[in-house]
């Protein structure tokens, strides 16, 4: 009797710790979906994020003036690059304006077009079109506006996020609609990293999931049911900046950085945060700190960073490299290996004209793409032509161009697609 | 006696107190509406004005200007609107690209909403075939547009480097140069009802009937009120006849002035019924007036501008 007693009393108590989840369901962001079928099961409390800083490298960033070295640079020498030509096919079905995302299975490239809203596959080898993800309408498989394209390279398919219809999309690599999903919450960039989704809630307040709302960051699982959240934010309403490109991808990995911030944080799949590069800048401490964002306002952060190099999200990562971008400052090449650095723009020179080397994109982590414009470079051949003596300026042309660009240059027009430049870096 | 003075001379306090109150009120009011009536008419005047000076400019193209379709195809200019007007929006590689832009999402919405506007076109000076299309796909628009370098006699318009409307009119001629306020859509609106007005003259006659005729019409669209009072309200009566064996909807009614104010309206004209609408108006100042209404029905895709004139003495 008395045994069973206890056992009673400690039932009772392990049933009463126990703590109780709620559960409850979140419709669809569209109204498109009224049989209210589709619903996420979202509970009412997440973990954060675990925030891991011991690993961190320091990245020896430079402003405008700083003549001064720093770390092992080698200025002013010339980095050993090979580079090679990749023309995008040209027809009426895939017309590109501007390229905003790069993406590859090894043998094709996926590319994404944000301003002109639309995704497409190209062959690697060739640059011949392979097909187009989805066209502009309302139907299934249709979108009104694209934010951005993920490739979920471990079920081989291409997910497009169309934030005014509120849907996925999903496409097999050859084109073919897989099937469609509402979005649940509000995110306007997404990667696969692993077998989780990364979310970039941005500044989106989400009201309707209290769970992961005013943070940044959504690890979750591929069915868009969050697992982890991560970077609340709690902006003062007088400071409207973010970063556009907060979060990238490299290779695999998933990179973030916010605003008012020289961290950049790798997201991995099992939730931990990773400050994995700290930008610092020679001859001045961090320009913000944690109450800054909860007062700033425009006006203030414009002041504060007036003529003052600092970092805003331009960034490539490869195996070997981190290539960035400083506002006010030199862009900068790290080589990880070495730790060596290299200063302001190498000595490139596609078809001789003025675009430099910027490396916006990886492909495969393993070499920059560029993009040239041909009617940019034509324009520029043209003004050229005009300022020099036409004759002369053939005959330096013939004389500097190699064989294959000398046989692109023959066969542009204004109307092309732009080509891609896919540049190997030298260790140094 | 002491205790009826005590009593009247309160009441006789607050009846001139409220006397006063309401004097000064509807003093007020009416000030307000004089305001309120002077505003008004100065915008008009200076949508007149604008209307004027767009009205003012016309341009005989050079035969020799040529341009190229999506295709890639060379076209005359002139060939655009060979038999019937266009509506032409000019953009400039130059020009701030939204800019342009949301002109032309202006121009597919009044095209949309006003059947009545000549075709339109846009014409891209500086950009390539490549760009254009990519524009009709982003704007997921068929207007047609045209690939052009500076066209010389639109050089020093275009110089100004913003994004501006004209009307193409058969045999090459450039007129009605528009360009659009960026603080205000009204007038967008009033140049675009202009346009439609304007280059509708020719299709009019099947939509603003008059006299005996069957079909939807209206007997008499425009009344004259003759002399009427200042600030005196006038009622007017417009009849709305509907002979056709289809019933009619009254889709859209616009009153051009907030003198006016509409009283009673049918939202169907049965097959053999007639309807009317009615509409007060009253006049803030002296002199002639004169002020319309557009009406749209669904027995035709051109408006009805029915007209009320008069002198307020």
């Amino acid at each position: 009797m008395k045994k069973s007693l206890i056992c009673m009393v400690v039932s009772c108590t392990m049933i009463l710790s126990c703590k109780k989840v709620h559960v409850t369901e979140l419709s669809p962001m569209s109204l498109d979906y009224p049989d209210s079928t589709k619903v996420l099961m979202i509970e009412d409390k997440y973990p954060y994020m675990k925030l891991v800083t011991d690993k961190v490298v320091h990245l020896q960033a430079k402003g405008k003036d700083n003549t001064q070295p720093c770390g092992i640079i080698q200025n002013g020498e010339s980095l050993a690059m090979r580079y090679r030509y990749l023309p995008l096919e040209t027809t009426d079905e895939c017309l590109i304006g501007q390229i905003d995302q790069i993406d590859s299975d090894g043998s094709s490239i996926f590319i994404f077009d944000e301003k002109n809203y639309s995704a497409y596959r190209f062959s690697l080898e060739d640059g011949s079109f392979i097909c187009k993800y989805g066209t502009q309408g309302r139907g299934p498989g249709e979108y009104i506006s694209l934010n951005c394209m993920a490739i979920d390279k471990k079920n081989k398919e291409v997910c497009l996020l169309d934030f005014e219809l509120f849907k996925l999309m999903y496409f097999s690599y050859d084109g073919e609609l897989l099937r469609e999903e509402p979005q649940y919450y509000a995110y306007n960039r997404f990667f696969y990293c692993g077998d989780a989704l990364i979310l970039n809630t941005d500044r989106n307040e989400n009201p309707m999931a209290p769970a992961i709302s005013n943070n940044s960051l959504v690890l979750a699982q591929p069915d868009q049911t969050p697992l982890f959240k991560g970077f609340p934010h709690n902006y003062s309403d007088k400071f409207n900046y973010t970063i556009h490109y907060s979060l990238i991808k490299c290779k695999d990995d998933v990179y973030y950085t916010h605003v008012m911030s020289d961290t950049i944080w790798q997201i991995k799949p099992n939730g931990v945060c990773e400050a994995k590069y700290v930008f610092k800048f020679q001859g001045r401490d961090n320009l913000f700190d944690e109450n800054d964002f909860q007062q700033i306002t425009n006006e203030e952060y414009e002041q504060r960073k007036k003529d003052i190099a600092y970092y805003a999200g331009d960034i490539t990562i490869t195996d070997n490299f981190i290539r960035a971008g400083i506002f006010n400052g030199q862009p900068m090449l790290y080589s990880i290996s070495t730790g060596h650095y290299y200063y302001g723009y190498p000595n490139n020179r596609y078809f001789d004209g003025p675009t430099s080397f910027e490396g916006k994109f990886t492909l495969d982590g393993t070499s920059f793409v560029d993009v040239l414009q041909p009617f940019q470079l034509l324009q520029n051949h043209e003004l050229a032509k005009d300022m020099y003596n036409e004759i002369s300026y053939d005959a330096y042309w013939n004389k500097r161009l190699t064989e294959e660009e000398r046989q692109l240059l023959q066969k542009m027009t204004p109307e092309d697609n732009p080509i891609l430049v896919i540049v190997d870096i030298e260790p140094f | 006696m002491k205790k009826k003075t005590l009593l009247i001379a309160p009441a006789i306090v607050i009846t001139a107190l409220l006397f006063t109150a309401l004097t000064y009120y509807s003093g007020r009011v009416s000030e307000y509406e004089i305001e309120h009536s002077r505003l008004t008419n100065s915008i008009v005047r200076l949508e007149d004005k604008l209307m004027k000076q767009v009205s003012a400019i016309r341009y005989k193209l050079p035969d020799s200007t040529w341009v190229y379709n999506r295709q890639k195809e060379r076209v005359l200019l002139a060939s655009v609107a060979e038999t019937e007007p266009r509506l032409c929006l000019y953009a400039d590689r130059f020009q701030c690209e939204s800019c342009w832009q949301a002109e032309l999402g202006s121009l597919a919405f009044y095209q949309k909403k006003d059947s009545g506007l000549p075709a339109p076109a846009l014409l891209a000076a500086n950009y390539n075939i490549r760009e254009v299309k990519l524009l009709a796909q982003r704007n997921n628009t068929d207007i047609p547009m045209y690939v052009t370098e500076e066209i010389p006699v639109l050089q020093h318009i275009a110089r100004l480097r913003k994004p501006f409307f004209f009307v193409l009119e058969p045999g090459g001629v450039v007129s009605s140069v528009y360009f659009p306020d960026e603080q205000s859509i009204t007038s967008d609106s009033t140049y675009f009802t202009t346009i439609a007005r304007r280059y509708l003259k020719t299709v009019a006659p099947t939509a603003q009937s008059t006299g005996k005729q069957k079909g939807f019409h209206i007997p008499e669209a425009d009344i004259d009120l003759g002399d009427i009072g200042l600030r005196k309200k006038q009622e007017v009566v417009f009849s709305l006849v509907n002979d056709t064996d289809t019933a009619c909807d009254i889709l859209d009614i616009r009153l051009s002035c907030s003198c006016m104010m509409l009283q009673s309206m049918p939202q169907r004209v049965l097959p053999g019924e007639t309807g009317e609408i009615r509409v007060d108006i009253i006049q803030l100042s002296k002199g002639p007036f004169s002020r319309t209404i557009e009406l749209r029905t669904s027995s035709s895709d051109a408006p009805y501008m029915l007209n009320i004139k008069g002198n307020v003495v």
